[in-house]
Order: C-alpha cells, then sequence, then structure tokens
C-alpha cells in the first residue's frame, strides 16, 4: 500500500483525476479475476504488476532515467523495442485500454474515433498515467488514419518520432521497412547518445527473442485439452509483456510455465470438461481491457488464443539470431516484423490464413472477430474474415465493442446464443 | 449462478510497502499457506499498491507466522467477501 504521491506529483499528474481510476481498479480486477476457482499460483506475480501498476514499474523507469537512460513509449507491435534496448534505452507499451481516459481524448478528438485512440491520446493530455508522462519520446507509426492524425495532436505536448509503415508486402516493402528502421535506429542513437553495435543489438534481439519464447511457451498450454490456465489470465499476462522489465517477465513466465507443466502432468485443468473452446480475432485489447474475455469465460467457454496484437501477433515469428553484422540484423528485423498481419496492410490474406491455422493447432470450436468501435480498418476486413471463415465451416460471430460497461449486457446475449449455437461437446 | 455475492469474510494483510507485501508472501507460502497478492480494497485505503488476501480459515496460522517471523505490516482488515463475476463494472 505504498504512497506513491510524490512520484506522481513529480511527475505533473492531475492527482485527484488519477484517483479516480484507482478506486475503481481493486474492485474491477477482483471480479474479474480473483473470483476465478483453481488459479496457478504463478499468477501472483502477475496480480503483484497490476497492483503496483502505477507505482513499481513507473519508479524503476524514473531510476533509470535518473542513471541516464531514455524511455521510449510505443503504440504498435510493428516498432522494434530491439533498437531501443540495444542503445541502451528502456521501451513500454502506451496504448490506453480503459475508457477512464477516452472522454480526455474526446476533448481533442472526433467521438468517431477508436476508443485506443481517444484513451491513448486522454492519458497524455490529462495528465492521468504515469507511463504517458515519463516517456522521453513517442514512437508512432502511420498504420492507421486515426493514429496518424493524434500523432501531430501529441507532438504539440511530448516529442514524437514517426516510422513510416509500408501498406503492402511486396518485397520492395521489406526493403523500405529495413530503411525506416535504419532511420530509427540513428534517432534513437541521437536520443541515448549510445551507439548501436553488432554486439548489442545480437544482445537485445535475444532479449525480445527469449520474451517471445516464453510467450509461446505459456500460449503451447492453451493447446490442450482443458488447459491449465484460463485465457483471460493469459491475456493479462500478454498485456503485461508491454509494459514490464523483459527479463523479469520472461524469467517469472517460464517459471509460471513450470508449474503449469506440472499441473498437466497432474491432469488440472481450470474449465468443465465440456467447455466450448473460442478464438478471439480482431483489434487488440490493451490492459485493463478485460471485458470480452470474462464475458466469455463467466459463460463457461474457454478463450483458448487471440489473434490479435495482445496475442499470437506479439510473439510468433522470432528474429534470425544468426546473422552477425548490423545491416544483416537490421534486414532480419525487418523480415520478422513484416510476418505480423494488421489490417492496415492490403491484401491481408495472411491474417485470415492466420486465424484458420490457430482454429486448428488451439481446436478451436467457434472465432469471436471482434472489432473496436470506430476501426475501420479490421470493420472493413472483418467482410473478407467472417466470409472465408464460413466457407470453411467455421462458425464466426462477428461483434463491435468499446471500453463503456454498457454493453456488457447486449454481449452476454449475443456470445450466449452463439456458444448455444456452437452446441454441447 | 446467482448474482448475489459470497457473503463470507475476507481478510487483508496491509502493507507500508510492496517490499514487506512480498517478504510476507514469501514467509506465508513456504509456511504452506495460501495468501493471494491483490490490488488494496479502495475501502481499506486511499493509497493503492498489494495488500495480500487471506482466507478466514488460515488467519489463525498467518498470524502466527507474522508474529514468528517479526514480519512487518501496517495492519490487518476485514471485508465481506464481494467478489461478482457478474457485475460487469470494468475499468
Ligand atoms: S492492430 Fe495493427 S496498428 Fe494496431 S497495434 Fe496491432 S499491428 Fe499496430
Ligand atoms: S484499433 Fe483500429 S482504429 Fe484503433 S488504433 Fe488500432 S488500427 Fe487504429
Amino acid at each position: 500500500m505504498a504512497d506513491y504521491r510524490q512520484m506522481w506529483q513529480d511527475l505533473d499528474m492531475d492527482l485527484e483525476t488519477h484517483d479516480l481510476l484507482c478506486e475503481v481498479l481493486p474492485q474491477a480486477f477482483g471480479d474479474v479475476y480473483l473470483s476465478q476457482e483453481n488459479r496457478p499460483e504463478g499468477m501472483g506475480y502477475y496480480n503483484f504488476v497490476v497492483s503496483e501498476i502505477h507505482g513499481v514499474r513507473p519508479a524503476e523507469l524514473i531510476e533509470a532515467q535518473k542513471a541516464g537512460a531514455k524511455v521510449f513509449g510505443t503504440f504498435c507491435v510493428y516498432v522494434p523495442d530491439e533498437i531501443v534496448f540495444a542503445a541502451g534505452g528502456i521501451a513500454t507499451g502506451l496504448c490506453g485500454g480503459s475508457q477512464f481516459w477516452v472522454p480526455g481524448g474526446e476533448k481533442v478528438l472526433p467521438t468517431g474515433t477508436c476508443p485506443l485512440i481517444k484513451a491513448s491520446v486522454g492519458a497524455r493530455l490529462d495528465r492521468t498515467c504515469p507511463f504517458f508522462r515519463i516517456a522521453d519520446m513517442y514512437v508512432g507509426e502511420t498504420t492507421c488514419d486515426g493514429k496518424k492524425k493524434a500523432w501531430e495532436i501529441l507532438a504539440e505536448d511530448v516529442p514524437v518520432y514517426v516510422m513510416d509503415l509500408p501498406q503492402m508486402k511486396r518485397p520492395q516493402d521489406t526493403d523500405d521497412w529495413a530503411r525506416e528502421i535504419e532511420s530509427f535506429l540513428i534517432r534513437v542513437e541521437e536520443m541515448t547518445g549510445n551507439k548501436v553495435t553488432p554486439e548489442n543489438l545480437a544482445a537485445a534481439i535475444k532479449l525480445i527473442n527469449n520474451k517471445r519464447r516464453a510467450l509461446a511457451r505459456l500460449y503451447d498450454f492453451r493447446k490442450l485439452d482443458n488447459p491449465p490456465i484460463s485465457g483471460k489470465d493469459a491475456l493479462l499476462i500478454s498485456q503485461i509483456a508491454f509494459y514490464d522489465d523483459p527479463t523479469r517477465f520472461t524469467q517469472m513466465t517460464n517459471a509460471l510455465c513450470d508449474e503449469l507443466d506440472k499441473r498437466v502432468k497432474d491432469g488440472i485443468g481450470v474449465y468443465a470438461k465440456d467447455a466450448r473452446r473460442i478464438l478471439l480475432s480482431g483489434t487488440p485489447l490493451a490492459i485493463p481491457n478485460w471485458k470480452l474475455h470474462h464475458i466469455v469465460e463467466s459463460l463457461g467457454a474457454a478463450v483458448v488464443v487471440e489473434e490479435m496484437c495482445t496475442g499470437i501477433r506479439y510473439f510468433e515469428n522470432l528474429v534470425d539470431e544468426s546473422q552477425t553484422t548490423l545491416d544483416g540484423m537490421i534486414r532480419a528485423l525487418a523480415e520478422r516484423y513484416m510476418k505480423i498481419n494488421c489490417a492496415c496492410f492490403t491484401p491481408n490474406q495472411g491474417r485470415i490464413d492466420d486465424i484458420k491455422r490457430l482454429v486448428k493447432e488451439y481446436q478451436a470450436d467457434g472465432v469471436i472477430d471482434v472489432n473496436l468501435k470506430f476501426c475501420t480498418l479490421y470493420d472493413v476486413e472483418g467482410f473478407l474474415v467472417e466470409r472465408s471463415l464460413k466457407e470453411a465451416g467455421i462458425p464466426c460471430l462477428g461483434l463491435e465493442t468499446d471500453y463503456t460497461d454498457e454493453d456488457a449486457g447486449g454481449l452476454r446475449t449475443r456470445i450466449g446464443a452463439f456458444l448455444e449455437m456452437l452446441g454441447s461437446k | 449462478m446467482d448474482d448475489t455475492p459470497q457473503t463470507n469474510l475476507v481478510w487483508y494483510i496491509l502493507f507500508h510497502n510492496h517490499t514487506q507485501g512480498l517478504q510476507l508472501n514469501t514467509l506465508l507460502k513456504d509456511a504452506g499457506l495460501k495468501p493471494i497478492i491483490v490490488p488494496t480494497p479502495r475501502k481499506l485505503s486511499q493509497s493503492c499498491g498489494i495488500a495480500l488476501m487471506i482466507p478466514t480459515d488460515q488467519l489463525v496460522e498467518t498470524k502466527a507466522v507474522i508474529e514468528r517471523e517479526q514480519a512487518e505490516i501496517l495492519g490487518i482488515a476485514v471485508l465481506p467477501r464481494d467478489l461478482n463475476p457478474l457485475r460487469d463494472r470494468y475499468c
């Protein structure tokens, strides 16, 4: 129950408004997470991270800054953290997943902007999130139109560097992305005052690959009959991966996986034997957005995988570790990141192929394609996704949601009907 | 599922800082108990940060460990159990 007030004050935060968020978090976390039976003990670490979310990690970042490190805030899984860590910087995710920040964003953005963008802008401008205050530089990207314009608004308040992400996947686009990573590297070097060398970049590639390996190991448990960990716990871990110290995160996640190994041997699962298995696909679920997982799982079904940026898009595919030159490593980074399948690309058949592959790998009975309200990219792509899944005989439900509580009842009804339609095993 | 919250009691151990909380968590686990790290309920404190949630049937043993190890804590508090998965209040 530490008192972080002084730290927040030093960050020039709006303490009174921030306090309102502190007020709702314990109850929501209790209802969603602590009401579960039979959770792995290793979840204690992630409970700790959430409980101290605006305290412990921000304090660590501030300490690192005092020692001369720079903190880079990112908003998209295409931004290569490896470059930042190689230069002795720290990358931290900044996507806003709470309705709490949305009204602040709406002061400057049209209401018809996706909640993720509104929350991210609101968290900065309203001064209610320590991470948004701490970051020395924000790293944006040219993914969707809403974000592109939001960078211009944020840049009036904080240094913003924007990476120009290609929107197609031809060979020349991977070349372009490699060049863009090179330019980013130069900017990061300027900002940190440190050179990126083959040695420190190789170490950073290993560091982030190890985080990906730990997450892949975790997700493998969800492929099993009656997984030893719930979907919402896995989501929480995925969300924390964006913020936490990568070395500690990897270590704690591997320790949890050791426990899960034991659970599997002892035949311990967290679901009823006949629980329907759901793949969630679509827009990201930034922390603390737990609504959909919670609703699906409180209806007795299991979320077994997320084809999302807070999910497999974050950890699938490793960066080739065999490169020895800077150019070779930058190329390897570009190739790995261009394998992510986001709706901002055209065409994006790779995402549909991913969903079909994941349905098999994770033995999903059905897919829920989730769209954050006002995200045109995923909304439009939903037509192609859902048609293709129907053709393949995979039951699919398309849903639109935002960060408010108001649609929870409606979502329960629609998801409940979908699960009923899937029938019992 | 009925949507009335369960009304049995839950005990919370409160701390000055998270280091104390993590230390006691380890001590209790070593003693074979099952504390759960949770965000401190708002009703118990204006500050945020961790508390340890203790089931009523482990309270006596928990207190014994605290005493034996002279663990530093801020206090022990009790609340009716109020975990309601159907409340649909998110943050
Ligand atoms: S959905 Fe697309 S734009 Fe958004 S974080 Fe993921 S990859 Fe980036
Ligand atoms: S969810 Fe869609 S609109 Fe929102 S930031 Fe991501 S790509 Fe842009």
